[in-house]
């Protein structure tokens, strides 16, 4: 089975973003093989290849990054699997496990941290939440280009429905598309760690940005999170937002032996 | 489209607890048709119906309700969809969101909040969690009679690899059944209160036992104290029983967010 890790990026912030990420990838994951879409020009270091893509056509960069996720697919036809990743993802530890989901699965995402963001031009259950387009991994069929084909023919018709934001469409592509089989991966492959979090066991893939600490001087750095989430590996609670972030996670590592 | 909830339950500490259950799910939502399956002689008080099983027979729980699960569906030829609830499974809001579910969904249910809590007979990806076997919608179709009929084979097959414990061989039967459509609900649908949540939006079913002995615990919470608390506001939270400072509420506390 061949395996690729590719993100789409745009702009000098973002593509730097991206090869930040794809570097600290390298370090715990040297085998996989890396890819860049981007429509900007820029040099390969950090990847192991760069694909160029059309320039952009929309004011709206998500009607753009839609129609790029599909030419993505096109393009990546040498692989049987791929895994999308955002350019704020960081990396704990190795996660080979996560490709073998394509072994009974289309396509696996996490489940999108807010739920639900915003409207859809059918009205869908609300227990049916997003999926966080932040780290999904996809098999290279039929069927996933069938389900991505939807999310761009939807994204494009409704982008007034939509807004700045492909989650929402992309919920909608997968309720329009019965034959796909897509799974939730747990928060510990994409801990939305700027929410607050539940997890269980090991913590592997960060999925956030530090804030504007002009704003919020006291919050935690990427480093501290990186320090707290795995303080232990039963089951806790963490969130950035409170007062009392630095004691670590809920419950402590000692709790059962609290006087 | 019909639809019924159901509980498999044995013993009287359980039947009632899923009397109550029902009972309470009754006030918030009476369209709904409540049915109980037992192997116990009991009354239908609480219920619209008490569906006699066979006696248990197995050295586990475990083994008996997969079979029993198996029969429920058997026997609930005249439903479309039937929602599976554990005994232990209290309600904050009506939620009849969830059966639009079996429009895209073969089955849905939970993610375990353990991820994993054992073994299964193959080596399956940690990433693949377990389901929470409380709040379980399925659709009475081909399909889904083939998971229930798989996962009372692997159970009655390796009882030793799975031991007391019906997730761990529910989670292998969905990898052995490539086919079958499955998604999982939100945590808001099924809370796990007991270990600790996130949650985002309106807390809707509250799942687990105040199962705390207060002569060491005084300081605990009860089930009334989480219904008045998880949903003191609606954006991003968490919170835990397990904290220092549970009584003060969700974090971040409403004038934070």
């Amino acid at each position: 089975m061949r395996k690729v890790v590719f993100w789409i990026a745009h702009r000098e912030r973002f593509v730097e973003e991206a090869r930040r990420c794809s570097m600290e990838l390298h370090g715990v994951m040297p085998e996989l093989e890396r890819v860049l879409f981007t429509p900007d020009d820029t040099g390969s270091k950090g990847f192991d290849r760069i694909a160029k893509l059309p320039r952009r056509q929309s004011t709206f960069w998500y009607c753009d990054s839609v129609r790029y996720f599909n030419m993505a697919f096109d393009l990546l036809n040498e692989y049987d699997t791929c895994l999308y990743l955002d350019t704020d993802v960081n990396f704990l530890a190795p996660f080979p496990e996560l490709f073998r989901m394509v072994e009974r699965f289309d396509i696996v995402a996490p489940i999108g941290a807010r739920r639900v963001t915003g409207p859809t031009f059918q009205e869908l259950p609300p227990c049916f939440p997003e999926y966080e387009i932040g780290v999904v991994l996809f098999r290279r069929n039929a069927i996933v280009k069938k389900l991505f084909e939807e999310w761009r023919r939807l994204h494009l018709a409704y982008t007034k429905i939509y807004g700045e934001n492909d989650q929402r469409s992309f919920r909608e592509a997968v309720w329009n598309t019965p034959e796909v089989k897509i799974e939730r991966i747990p928060t510990e492959y994409s801990l939305r760690w700027p929410f607050g979090v539940f997890m269980s066991l090991e913590v592997k893939i960060l999925h956030g940005r530090e804030p504007d600490y002009s704003q919020w001087p006291n919050s935690p750095q990427i480093s501290d999170v990186r320090k707290i989430v795995n303080d232990h590996l039963d089951m806790r609670i963490w969130s950035p937002r409170d007062r009392n972030w630095k004691e670590g996670v809920i419950p402590e590592a000692d709790w059962l032996n609290r006087p | 489209m019909k639809e019924a909830a159901i509980w498999i339950s044995a013993g009287k500490r359980y039947v009632e607890e899923a009397r109550r259950s029902s009972v309470e799910l009754h006030s918030l939502m009476p369209e709904l048709e409540r049915i109980l399956f037992t192997p116990d002689e009991t009354e239908d008080d609480g219920f619209d119906r008490v569906a006699l099983l066979p006696p248990l027979t197995g050295e586990y729980w475990y083994l008996d309700s997969v079979r029993y699960c198996r029969m429920a569906f058997d026997l609930l030829e005249e439903y479309d969809v039937f929602l599976w609830l554990g005994s232990d499974v209290n309600y904050l809001a009506p939620f009849p969101e969830l059966f639009r579910m079996a429009e895209r969904f073969d089955i849905v249910a939970p993610m375990g909040s353990r991820r994993v809590t054992g073994p299964t007979v193959q080596g399956l990806p940690d990433c693949f969690p377990e389901y929470e076997i409380g709040v379980t919608l399925f659709r009475r179709n081909a399909i889904v009679k083939d998971l229930l009929v798989e996962w009372e084979r692997l159970h009655w097959a390796y009882p030793d690899v799975y031991g007391n414990n019906d997730m761990r061989s529910f989670r292998e039967a969905v990898w052995n059944t490539p086919d079958l459509k499955i998604e999982r609900v939100p945590p808001e649908y099924s809370l796990r209160w007991p270990f600790g949540v996130f949650m985002s939006g309106e807390v809707k079913i509250l799942h687990g036992r105040e199962e705390i002995d207060r002569t060491f615990y005084p300081g605990a919470c009860s089930t009334k104290d989480v219904r008045r608390i998880v949903n003191e506001h609606l954006a991003p939270r968490i919170w835990s029983p397990r904290s220092k400072r549970w009584s003060e509420g969700v974090i971040p506390n409403k004038e934070l967010t």
